[in-house]
């Protein structure tokens, strides 16, 4: 702090307005509940191999408030993408999206092959070091779903093939990899073209295409999305044209 | 384990997430982004050296992961946050929100390597050689970033106001 070089105080102003500034988040102590419960839960998931089938018997607590949470999620999803599909038709398309001749087929299918053939290097969870990411909602749930009761109960097997698939996207994503992220939302089209998670999908789908500098695919499947899911709150901005332009 | 983790988190979960808004994570991601994170440290803690601060330990988690953020979110940088940035602002005060996002607009408008020594410096409080440590270079590149970021940051908010906010 005291090297030769080292910076001047901060100006009186500049401390102060810091200062205010710090007062300001307090809002995200509210999500932080949800957020515990999710990160157990995930914690879950990695320890059990997920991709046989669910389960592992050994970690049991972790698991129970696993499936609770689970449940909570996906009923806020469901209610999320419920709220979607009541709105479709009103709204058409919020933002001016450009182009999109012929859009492809609600999946853009990246490899237009045989799905059995096209396995994505996906690795199943239980070698997927770091561990695979949140399912839409800590942000996205705590604002709109007023809890919905988590009593909706899905197909557990596919469900958690779902979360498996679209986790694992996520994670991919968060470690730079937009390309195993795409492979994993193509699996998840090919094998839940309307899943539960298809909207969390379409999104992670088109961060992917966007973070491979496939920018006009990653337009065409936006708009699809925003077709689909008018009032998603996880609708990407677009990216043909950032606006002002940043440094 | 699971009990040093709990604390930590419910330690240093809130601080997380506005470290992570300074550095550039949209609102919307906020609370998603803070999650890998506490995974991340989850899986890292056996490894992490008890004799060393904890704090920035952390913040290079904080600091990659923003990073990460950023840059899978380049193209749609800043935009459509300002909206979202105040559905959460319930429980502060006004004064403090309307000050959180004047910094948050002018931070975004410097570019990575400034905006996170300025925010790990004079937001974070660490000092030039924890900052030197965590993003890999020597200290006197952190004062001159911060120099510079300083700079910048002042021609984005102005001259020091004579009394009241903005």
């Amino acid at each position: 702090m005291t090297a030769p070089e080292g910076p001047d105080p901060l100006p009186p102003d500049l401390a102060a307005l810091f200062a205010k500034e710090s007062a300001g988040y307090g809002a995200y102590a509210a999500t932080q509940d949800e957020a515990y419960g999710n990160v157990l839960d995930r914690l879950a998931l990695v320890a059990a191999p997920a991709g046989e089938g669910g389960g592992a018997p050994d970690v049991s607590a972790p698991v129970a408030a696993a499936a609770a949470t689970k449940a909570a999620v996906s009923a806020k999803v469901a209610a999320l993408v419920a709220a979607a599909a009541l709105t479709v038709g009103v709204v058409v398309g919020r933002a001016s999206v450009p182009a999109a001749p012929a859009p492809p087929p609600f999946i853009t299918a990246r490899v237009p092959a045989a799905p059995d053939l096209v396995r994505p290097p996906l690795p199943p969870a239980s070698a997927v070091p770091d561990p695979p990411a949140p399912i839409t909602s800590a942000s996205a749930s705590s604002r709109i779903a007023p809890a919905a009761p988590p009593s909706a109960a899905a197909p557990q097997g596919t469900l958690a093939q779902e979360r498996e698939l679209v986790e694992g996207a996520r994670a991919a994503l968060t470690r730079a990899r937009p390309a195993d992220a795409l492979a994993a939302t193509d699996r998840h089209a090919q094998l839940f073209p309307r899943g539960r998670l298809a909207e969390e999908r379409e999104v992670l789908a088109i961060t992917a295409l966007a973070s491979l500098g496939r920018i006009p695919e990653a337009e065409v499947r936006r708009a699809r999305f925003l077709r689909a899911y008018p009032d998603s709150l996880l609708a990407p901005p677009p990216f043909a044209a950032v606006d002002g332009g940043r440094p | 384990m699971r009990d040093e983790f709990q604390q930590l988190f419910e330690a240093e979960y809130l601080y997380v997430c506005r470290s992570l808004r300074r550095l550039g994570v949209r609102d919307a991601d906020t609370t998603d982004v803070a999650q890998e994170l506490f995974l991340l440290v989850h899986r890292e803690l056996p490894r992490y050296d008890r004799q060393r601060p904890l704090r920035p330990w952390l913040y290079a988690f904080v600091v990659r992961l923003a990073a990460n953020h950023r840059k899978l979110r380049r193209h749609a940088y800043e935009r459509g946050d300002e909206g979202l940035a105040s559905a959460t602002t319930g429980a502060d005060d006004r004064d403090a929100v309307a000050t959180r996002d004047l910094v948050l607009r002018a931070l975004s408008a410097l570019d990575d390597e400034k905006r996170t020594v300025l925010v790990l410096f004079d937001l974070e409080g660490f000092d030039a050689k924890e900052i030197a440590v965590m993003i890999g270079v020597p200290p006197n590149t952190v004062y001159s970033r911060l120099r510079l970021a300083r700079e910048a940051f002042r021609a984005t908010v102005g001259a020091p106001p004579a009394g009241g906010a903005r």
